[in-house]
């Protein structure tokens, strides 16, 4: 996951370099393995020994001969073509050997090259979690703040893998609480998302991996909605949320605790009342009763009488031979009329849009049938052609098959 | 099978597409009547009750768990005629809900719903009912305007 997000800082950086950037920067980061030693609890300085030259790379091409002249970094220098250096690479050249020595302890006040590792930071802060915090700490100094966290801001947003996620939780909050918090907040959540079952309720399994519980963001994350965590796909959206498409968040309320299970418990049930809600206006009859046991029971008594009355009708029709051949298309319309009628009183549609499309569908049939001849297929396309919505083919097809099917039953039923 | 076009964009919410529904239905019960016209009465009925379900589960779309749960059943049991001969499935002795969870009679009427969780249950019960109220109310249209002539 590592290199797919170095992959994106690459590829938005600059196209060209993608991929043997990212080899470089494999090459580099094993290269100096013997000087950083354990990554995580490394120094900062040391981490930024690693970081930089990779950093230079992967966003300038200009950069690596910077690397030259220190005898551990000229190892970097095997994925990396050497290019003439820019005036900006001779500044960097002239900090250069003081930066890769492990016991670095300031940065060369490079704003350019500060914005980089912002950049550089901010990702990896995403990705590597806690052992970004020494990096997000000690880099970002004083008076680059503003300019940084602008434009962790901007480079956060091109990255659509956490939208939203607080990494960059506000592009003028303190930069170093927010990176150390962020930091902080992603390595928990980075925990946290490795005990819990990912579902793609979403149907995007990138989106399910990203996602995560929050716990203990309630006290420090009072400024931004974004920076609550995304729990996985089976957690409903809480309503005080600015919902997004993708995910859904959850916010652990006032007082309550904030387990994770409990909070997906809460969910879970939350969920439930949401469907026993819409059982309830389905079911006829159910809105003045109360307890799930004794929905459950209407709803069991409803569904049951729904299959007798199948059972029933369907003796009904045995019995009944209906003269189907001229009965279709006026069974259609009238069931149309029929239906929306019925529903439109009674359940309500929820898409809007469906209604005044069947409103015209229903005209267009009446004319139809107004006119008689709705047996002739010429009307029937006529009548069909009238309709002048989005349902159009669907309803065209319709037609235009039980025409076909009732023209050519008609000689077979005599 | 495929859900009929336009249907998701139309009916986000509501699960059967009505033409499909009517149309399907429609030609199961023309096909019943051809070919079944010497048969008894109850057996027609059985067909064209097999046929509402049918019809039902198709317009409805394999999206459902209860769909595709209930043309299985279906098949499983034409097959089973053809091969076995008559035979009538006993009916299911209903144990009251107070022994195990509550859910388990709406499980054993919704066709699939004994492999779900709770709220998948709900949930198809949901559009399980949406689906059986279009088929009530599209064959009782087919009663009446059949008229009170009959035959």
């Amino acid at each position: 996951m590592d290199m797919n997000e170095r992959d994106e800082c690459g590829s938005e950086k600059n196209e060209n370099h993608l991929n043997y950037g990212n080899a470089g920067f494999s090459s580099g980061w094993q290269f100096r393995n013997p000087s950083v030693g354990v990554v995580p609890g490394d120094q900062r300085g040391a981490m930024e020994d690693s970081f930089n030259p990779s950093l230079w790379k992967l966003c300038e091409s200009d950069m690596p001969a910077v690397a030259k002249p220190v005898p551990a970094a000229s190892r970097l220098d095997d994925g990396w073509t050497p290019s003439d250096s820019s005036s900006r690479g001779g500044s960097f050249l002239s900090g250069g050997p003081a930066i890769l020595t492990p016991t670095l302890s300031h940065f060369p006040a490079d704003s350019a090259f500060i914005r980089r590792a912002a950049r550089f930071s901010c990702f990896n802060a995403a990705s590597l979690g806690s052992m970004a915090t020494p990096f997000g700490a000690s880099h970002l100094a004083g008076a680059q703040i503003h300019d940084i966290d602008i434009n962790m801001a901007k480079d956060a947003s091109l990255r659509d893998v956490e939208p939203g996620e607080a990494a960059v939780p506000s592009g003028v909050g303190g930069g170093h609480e927010n990176a150390d918090s962020s930091s902080k907040d992603l390595a928990a959540r980075k925990r946290r998302r490795s005990t819990e079952e990912l579902e793609a309720e979403q149907g995007d399994p990138q989106m399910a991996a990203e996602a995560k519980k929050e716990s203990v963001d309630t006290d420090h994350r009072a400024e931004q909605s974004s920076s609550t965590a995304k729990p996985n796909g089976k957690h409903a959206k809480d309503a005080s949320e600015a919902p997004k498409e993708d995910y859904i968040h959850v916010r652990a309320r006032r007082g309550q605790a904030t387990n994770s299970h409990s909070l997906a418990e809460r969910v879970r049930r939350e969920k439930i009342s949401q469907r026993m809600k819409l059982l309830q206006e389905l079911v006829p009859g159910c809105s003045k009763v109360t307890g799930k046991a004794v929905m459950l029971d209407e709803i069991i008594n409803y569904v049951q009488s729904l299959q007798q009355q199948v059972e029933f009708l369907s003796m009904k029709l045995a019995a009944v031979n209906p003269r189907l051949d001229f009965n279709i298309e006026s069974l259609l319309s009238k069931d149309f009329l029929q239906s929306h009628g019925g529903t439109s009183s009674a359940i309500g549609f929820s898409p809007d849009a469906v209604h005044p499309q069947m409103h015209l569908s229903q005209q267009g049939l009446v004319q139809a049938e107004i006119s008689g001849n709705l047996n002739h297929p010429n009307a029937f396309r006529r009548a069909v052609n009238s309709i002048p919505n989005a349902w159009d083919e669907q309803l065209q097809n319709v037609m235009q098959m039980a025409a076909f099917s009732s023209n050519s039953q008609q000689p077979r039923t005599q | 099978w495929r859900a009929p076009p336009g249907t998701r964009t139309l009916t986000p919410r509501f699960g059967p597409s009505k033409p499909m529904l009517a149309f399907r239905f429609l030609r199961a019960l023309t096909l019943v009547h051809r070919t079944a016209a010497n048969s008894s009465n109850a057996a027609r009925s059985r067909r064209i009750q097999r046929a509402a379900f049918a019809s039902m589960a198709y317009s409805a779309g394999p999206r459902r768990a209860w769909s595709r749960a209930l043309l299985c059943r279906l098949h499983f049991h034409r097959a089973r005629r053809r091969c076995a001969g008559r035979r009538r499935a006993a009916g299911v002795p209903r144990r009251p809900s107070t022994t195990g969870s509550p859910a388990d009679g709406l499980r054993r009427l919704v066709p699939g719903g004994t492999g779900m969780d709770y709220c998948g249950l709900l949930e198809e019960t949901a559009d399980y009912i949406r689906c059986l109220s279009e088929q009530v109310k599209l064959m009782q249209s087919i009663v009446d305007s059949v008229g009170p002539g009959g035959r």
